[in-house]
């Protein structure tokens, strides 16, 4: 395995920058240079320096602590968010697939009228119905992206569901439940992986752009898209600001993105032309 | 040898080309003057309009009995020649000229005049409530085709620079009536079209982009001198500052403290500023706990830093603010104090009144890019005395809505008066009456204040009225129902070839394109 990464470069700097953001995540209260909500207005908008190494935002604070900070934020939407869709979306997508016939058909149109609209902006709707938080970013994440699990599962479980030790499985007389949970998920698992290391990288795109548009972190939250938002109309003045907080979700989603295509390339090599 | 002449020749050509481009300062689009804006204007009804981006272009599209003009607060005569003032301070009769002519050609008389508040109290939307308990639909009568006369249903002073508001636009009553459907007094054609007699002519009017004013070359005052006004929608601000480096638009509205800071020293832009009347501040609602308790309120007052936040967040833009009267409005007095920032006081405060560890608010604001940076800071002060803020962002009508139900702990609100007088103010802020929906959001009861108040605004001695009015404002000094925020600057970044322009202390909104010109 470590020598299959070894061999794509591509995917070796993506482990690495996924190795530093999760450092930086768990260790975040050590790595802190000032405390990140601190408003010091006398000291606001200094450019990058030796005490503010990303210079300061309009209200005096710390852009460095406040990134390192808004690392664990996103972290934990993108860890939350998959850890809602994947097992909400295999469950489902199982079940379509083992059962078949008219609850496939349910389940699958019920999928269907999910994906058929925008998943940000059907993120956003509901994200505004339920009132400007970080929590309902998350709910609703979570509910706009299990779809595209359970699409996938199904697929794989359609092929499985044929094969001979499923028949052989059913002939010594165990339960659906025991076949779908012991014998089928577990054999689908690889492509729904995949898809969730690169989803993490979209997850967290997507609450940053909700939060971007004012309807995630609330402040004075660290969140990176909303660190950008509040600058973005000062970047000619201050172009520490709103690039900084850029970067830091534009390496993050990459580092998400290089990982996946990586693993995508050793588990499912059919797939790499 | 010859390569190297013919060099030189393009290098000089080269230079002398990119110094006549950098030279260029003449007038781009002469004939127009483009004027941008972030806010959408949702009707140019004046009897429904209730947005400072309306007024904006209403108010020179329709001529008004007396006017507010240029940088100056005092009321002015407008159609309206000359007027007396009954005795009793209940009854104002109007001369009007009679060389006022509606766009159509119709002349403006006595009989519009009528048609025209009589319309705006019917339909009864926004800015109608400015007029209840005033007058009603009995109170103006028609003297002759050129004289009107209005009765107050009560003792009024403020009523005569009332007359200046954009609600009291006077409207062509044939045309209006020619498009009624229903019975709605012609509300739905009036929201995109016009029906005034003002110094210019609504021209066109593509929603999200641009509305285009053209002049009214049959005027009865002093003509506009610019062929087109143009209000263009640009919903960045970064956008509008490229655009007005380049020249492409005359006027940013919507340019950021930061960048007006750089603009200032930019050649072929101006950036002008004058001390203004509109003011921000926070509502405490007192209808909740803790903010019941006076010794609460009170620690907030002492927890906030405002000369720091007038310093960081406003950049010395504004000035500290210490009642609803801001200064340059009759009533304001001085004396009243500012709130002082002592911590050591909070706290001990706090403790007195039996929350010495804190307790938790709710603080909703409005997604205005001020309004959360001053909520953003007033949180982490209250941080220190261990108030525990958590700010909620809301869209403008969720907001409004969130605060007219009394939803909040603490809500940040702006306000400029919309005419010369204190009461609107006052009364607004103040009086028990107007909670929720009326935009008092602290639901801070009091008689004292509220008795003050009804007295005021039916007392015509001005000497009666300043000491009754500083009184009131002491009263909320020391019961703290707000915290006085903020009283902001009126600066507009414009190019230099833009002349005659003027700002105005208390309609901020206000351009004067009638007199605009550009050279």
């Amino acid at each position: 395995m470590w020598r299959k990464i070894s061999k794509r470069p591509l995917g070796l700097i993506g482990l690495i920058i996924l190795f530093v953001i999760i450092f930086t995540a768990i260790f975040a209260n050590y790595l802190l240079m000032h405390n990140p909500n601190k408003i010091d207005l006398r000291s606001r908008l200094q450019s990058p320096n030796l005490k503010h190494p990303f210079g300061t935002d309009r209200l005096g604070r710390d852009i460095f602590s406040r990134i390192i900070m808004g690392t664990r934020i996103s972290l934990k939407i993108g860890l939350i968010v998959v850890a809602i869709a994947f097992p909400l979306g295999t469950i489902i997508g199982a079940i379509a697939g083992f059962a078949g016939g008219m609850i496939d058909e349910i389940i699958m149109r019920i999928t269907d009228i999910f994906l058929s609209i925008p998943a940000l902006i059907l993120a956003m709707s509901i994200a505004a119905a339920l009132g400007p938080s970080l929590n309902n970013v998350v709910i609703a994440l979570g509910i706009v992206w299990w779809p595209w699990y359970a699409r996938l599962i199904r697929g794989s479980v359609l092929q499985i569901k044929e094969l001979e030790y499923i028949e052989a499985a059913r002939a010594i007389g165990n339960s659906n439940i025991v076949i779908i949970f012991k014998h089928i998920i577990p054999n689908c698992l690889a492509p729904v992986m995949i898809n969730a290391t690169l989803d993490f990288g979209f997850v967290i795109l997507s609450a940053a752009g909700l939060s971007f548009i004012g309807l995630g972190a609330q402040p004075p939250s660290p969140e990176w898209g909303a660190m950008l938002a509040s600058s973005r109309d000062i970047l000619r003045e201050a172009w520490w600001a709103a690039t900084f907080p850029g970067f830091a979700i534009l390496i993050t989603v990459l580092g998400f993105n290089l990982v996946g295509d990586v693993l995508r390339d050793i588990f499912e090599p059919k797939l790499r032309n | 040898m010859k390569k190297f002449y013919l060099i030189t020749i393009v290098l000089m050509i080269t230079v002398f080309l990119s110094i006549t481009v950098l030279a260029e300062t003449d007038v781009k689009n002469p004939d127009k003057f483009i004027f941008a804006t972030n806010e959408d204007i949702p009707t140019l009804d004046p009897a429904v309009s209730y947005e400072n981006t309306g007024f904006r272009v209403m108010y020179v599209m329709y001529d008004r009995l007396l006017t507010y003009e240029g940088s100056s607060t005092e009321i002015k005569s407008m159609l309206a020649t000359n007027w007396e003032i009954s005795d009793d301070q209940k009854t104002y009769t109007f001369h009007l000229r009679k060389d006022a002519y509606f766009h159509d050609g119709t002349k403006v008389t006595a009989d519009a005049v009528k048609y025209s508040f009589n319309r705006m109290l019917s339909i009864g939307k926004g800015p109608s409530g400015l007029f209840s308990g005033i007058i009603d639909g009995n109170s103006i009568e028609v003297i002759d085709d050129y004289t009107v006369r209005f009765k107050l249903l009560t003792v009024y002073p403020p009523f005569i620079t009332m007359l200046g508001l954009n609600c009291a636009s006077i409207v062509n009553p044939e045309l209006v009536r020619a498009h009624e459907v229903d019975g709605d007094f012609g509300e739905a054609w009036l929201t995109e079209n016009e029906a005034g007699s003002g110094s210019y002519i609504f021209d066109s009017w593509k929603r999200g982009d641009s509305l285009i004013m053209k002049v009214n070359d049959s005027y009865w005052g002093e003509k506009a001198k610019i062929e087109k006004a143009v209000i263009r929608f640009i919903a960045e601000s970064s956008t509008q500052r490229m655009m007005l480096e380049k020249g492409e638009i005359d006027m940013a509205e919507a340019i950021t403290r930061e960048a007006r800071e750089e603009l200032r020293n930019t050649e072929g832009i101006e950036v002008a500023e004058v001390p203004g009347m509109a003011i921000h501040y926070v509502a405490l609602n007192s209808s909740k706990s803790p903010l019941d308790n006076l010794q609460v309120r009170k620690a907030i007052s002492h927890a906030v830093d405002f000369d720091a936040i007038i310093e960081g967040v406003y950049l010395n833009h504004s000035i500290r603010l210490n009642s609803p009267i801001p200064k340059g409005l009759f009533g304001h007095d001085e004396d009243v104090p500012y709130f002082k920032y002592d911590l050591k006081e909070a706290k001990a405060m706090l403790a007195d009144a039996g929350y010495p560890d804190g307790f938790d608010l709710e603080f909703i604001v409005a997604d205005f890019d001020t309004w959360t940076k001053v909520a953003t800071v007033i949180q982490y002060q209250l941080s220190t005395i261990g108030i525990d803020v958590k700010i909620s962002k809301y869209a403008w009508p969720t907001y409004l809505e969130k605060i007219m139900n009394g939803d909040h702990d603490l809500c940040m609100m702006g306000w400029s008066p919309d005419f010369a007088d204190p009461d609107q103010n006052m009364y607004t802020f103040l009086h028990s009456d107007n909670f929720g929906s009326g935009w008092n959001f602290t639901f801070y009861e009091n008689e004292t204040i509220n008795k003050k108040l009804e007295q005021a605004r039916k007392t015509t001695d001005k000497k009666v009225r300043e000491k009754l009015y500083s009184e009131i404002s002491m009263i909320a000094y020391e019961e703290v129902p707000y915290l006085w925020v903020s009283q902001n600057n009126v600066s507009s970044a414009y190019r230099s070839w833009v002349k005659a322009y003027e700002l105005n202390p208390m309609i901020y909104w206000y351009v004067p394109f009638n007199k605009i010109y550009k050279k």
